[in-house]
Formats: structure tokens, sequence, C-alpha cells
């Protein structure tokens, strides 16, 4: 069957982007409760817009590629609502996979760090998106929807699309917490806010998409804490407002690391696609490695105060 | 048929829509600065590794750029972003005299070179003897 034509989420949201980021920004001012900064909002915007032009150019790459594969699908999906409703929905634990990828390997983050790079956290954030696309191949993760279950691409990408933009709207601090039913299921700005984290207890926590019930099942899930206000950014924050140097800093350390001199190849490997902050003579910290020194000294303090002194 | 954004409208909402959010982020105070001071500096800090302490500090006329060290010896520079600072403890770095002062060099992708305006002689002179020995030892 021919695929229907199917709308541009991303495309279509743009206005909506503009305007809520619009209201956003004058709600900041009045109530306090989101922040703009001129150049980090220019930063995240640009970077954007960068990524909307890397879909339209090379966009072809990734779909041409799941395209090729669609004739050698196991069977075929339907293209009624309640496929599209269960196609969304197999795409989120896709979407987890990824995410979790992008969080643990170096090849994935070097695209996704983009979007960490800000301190801020705010509707402009969630358009601070990576130029990565399509050349760290993730949208082979989407090869076995083809494959095994006959999604066709156009739906993925329409599918996709719906998941980027209702992670839209949960970049942001004006919305507190949702009722709890809609917390217990859905990835909210609340649990978004914890992933954005860079404090040691949100490290790696929260990949969830629109869905936060993959976090709960998989063990990821981490509630934001009022006593544990984010601390927005990465552990290592950059120092530049320049794209290009957003977009690619992490690929050019990465080049940097897997080709200095004296290492084995197996090194080399580790620091491709290990995790980031990995380093053969252990002088830096992945994120697993600062969690459990976390982990240790809070262990300490509770053992102090719980021991009754001589 | 379905929903279509034309590529020309698509262009122009983002070519309008960028320059307004930014303007509009500037307008609401987005282009504050924060300056770096010691109490700043010694929370930031905190952040990174609790039990750091800072010992000398060097901040640049302007109050957007600063070099520090530690009690434990470690050196670190920090840049004012806005509303918040980028902070680094620095292993593998460059520290040169320049016309105005000094120019520190992490050789890191996502840290630009920074120059620091220090118009006393002494006090660059201070910096980079201290550099010197500590990269003796």
């Amino acid at each position: 069957m021919t695929p229907p034509e199917l709308p541009d989420i991303v495309a279509l949201a743009v206005p909506f982007f503009i305007l809520s980021m619009g209201a956003e920004i004058m709600l900041g001012k009045w109530s306090g409760r989101a922040r703009y900064d001129t150049r980090d909002t220019a930063a995240s915007l640009a970077m954007g817009a960068g990524n909307l032009g890397m879909g339209i150019v090379f966009g072809f790459v990734s779909f041409g590629a799941l395209m090729l594969l669609y004739p050698y699908r196991l069977m075929d999906w339907g293209w009624t609502w309640q496929w599209f409703l269960l196609g969304f929905i197999i795409d989120d634990a896709r979407y987890y996979v990824f995410h979790y990828l992008a969080h643990k390997s170096r090849w994935f983050w070097w695209g996704h760090v983009t979007h960490h790079s800000s301190q801020h956290y705010n509707l402009s954030t969630a358009l601070r998106q990576e130029w990565s696309s399509p050349w760290n191949l993730a949208f082979l993760l989407r090869a076995p929807l083809v494959l095994i279950l006959g999604m066709h691409p156009v739906m993925l990408v329409f599918l996709g699309g719906i998941n980027l933009v209702y992670q839209y709207w949960i970049h942001t601090e004006v919305i507190r917490r949702l009722p709890r039913p809609i917390e217990f299921i859905f990835n909210t700005p609340s649990h978004h806010r914890a992933h954005h984290g860079a404090n040691p207890r949100y490290l790696d926590c929260n990949f969830g998409g629109t869905f936060i019930i993959w976090d709960r099942i998989l063990g990821t899930f981490q509630p934001e804490l009022d006593e544990e206000p984010v601390r927005y950014g990465l552990t290592h924050n950059i120092a530049t407002y320049n794209p290009l140097r957003i977009a690619f800093h992490e690929l050019i350390s990465i080049g940097r690391d897997a080709t200095q001199s004296g290492i084995t190849l197996g090194e080399r490997l580790r620091y491709v696609f290990g995790p980031p902050g990995w380093s053969h003579d252990g002088s830096r910290k992945t994120a697993e490695t600062v969690k459990s020194e976390w982990r240790a000294e809070q262990a300490q303090v509770k053992e102090k105060t719980q021991t009754p002194a001589k | 048929m379905a929903l279509e954004m034309p590529l020309e409208i698509l262009g122009a909402l983002v070519g309008v829509g960028v320059p307004v959010a930014i303007l509009l982020a500037h307008l609401t105070g987005g282009s504050q600065r924060v300056a770096l001071d010691r109490v700043a500096l010694q929370a930031h800090l905190a952040d990174l590794d609790p039990h750091a302490e800072l010992q000398e500090l060097l901040i640049c006329q302007s109050g957007q750029t600063a070099l520090f060290t530690l009690r434990d010896g470690r050196t670190g520079v920090a840049w004012a972003m806005e509303r918040f600072m980028g902070m680094r403890l620095v292993k593998r770095w460059t520290l040169q005299e320049t016309k105005e002062g000094l120019e520190v060099d992490l050789s890191d992708p996502a840290w630009p070179r920074r120059r620091i305006q220090v118009p006393n002689l002494e006090t660059r002179e201070h910096w980079l003897h201290a550099r010197g020995q500590r990269d003796a030892a």
C-alpha cells in the first residue's frame, strides 16, 4: 500500500515554538520563573536552526537508508490510528534506547552533548539540538522497526516528529508538577529537569521521550527533589557560545583522544565508543564514577550522623 | 492533502522569530553579566569539588575572567557567562604573556583562549613564575 501523505510535524510546530518562547521570556520577566540570557538564547536558537537545516539538506540519507531496508520487512504494519498509536509507543521505546546510548557512548554523546551544554533550562534549550544526524548513524536504531515490524519510514519520521514536539514543552521551569497520574506515565517538565541536572544524583536518569514508564521499568528513574535543586548543564561546562564549537567540540576531543600516541587499539576504540569521561589512565571520571563516589560520600555522612558520639 | 509548511514560510518564520526572541531576551535583562568575585567563585567551586578551597585569585580588569589556585596546588580558570560562569580545574594548559596581560590556553575546543588584562607587571610575573614552578615540579 502507498503510504499516506503525512505532515511535517516539526516544521508545522515552528510558529508554536516561537510564540511560546516569547511568552515564556515575558512570563519569566514578570514571575521570575524562567531565565533567558541573550547569548545563551542566541546559541540555542542557532543550534536549532542548524539542526532544522541539517534535516532539510541531509534528511534523505537516513530516510533513504530505511527505505532501502523496507522491501525486506518480515511483516506489514497498518495505517489505521491504532497502528499509529502502537507505533508511537514502540518508537518511544526506541527513543529510550537511543537516548540511553547517547549518554553512555561517546559516539552518540558527541552530538547529544549539544543539547545539555546550556546552564539554562527553558524552551530555547529544547531547540539546542545536535548537528550530528545522520552521520552518527543513530537512525540505524530504527532499522529493526522497519525490518521486523514492517513500519514504514514515512510513519517513523511522522512519529519521531510528534515525539520531538512533545519533548519541546517539557523544557521549562514555569510548570512545577503535574497531576500524579500524568507524572507517573509521561515525561514531564519535572522529570526532564532532573535529566538535565549535573548534580551527581541526577546524572544519567530519565531517558524517556514521551513516556517515563521506560525509566520506571528499567531502573533509570530519578524524581526531581525539592530539597536538591537541579544544577543544569554538564559536569564540565563549556565556555563558548560559538555554534560550531558547541556542535563539534566533543567530536574534536574524541579525535584528539583516540589519536594520541602510546595507547592500544582497544583504548582508542573505548575513547570513541566508551562512556563519556572514560580515560585510559583514569585521569577523568565517567558519570558512573561521579555517582558512585557521591553515593559513597553520602553513605559516610549518613553513617557519621547515625553513630552516637562516644 | 497533508498540511504543509512551505519552505519559504518556514525560512521567514525562523529568520524573523529567532532575532525577535533574542531581542526579547536582551530587553528583559538577559545581557547582564555576573561579575566574578571570591565568594561567587568559591560557591561555584563547591559544585566541582566540595573540598576545594580557593587560595590565590587573579580577576581580569573587566571582572569576566579569573585565574585561581587552590590550597592543594591545583589551578583553575573561570569565565563569566552572563548570569552563570564556566569553571575548569586545569591540567594541561599554557599561560603566555601578552601586551595587556596574560593569555590562558586550555587546548580545549569548548574553551577558547582567554585573555586576562593584567596591567600590573609584577602580578603578571608572579603568575608566570608560579606556572613555571608548577611545571618544574
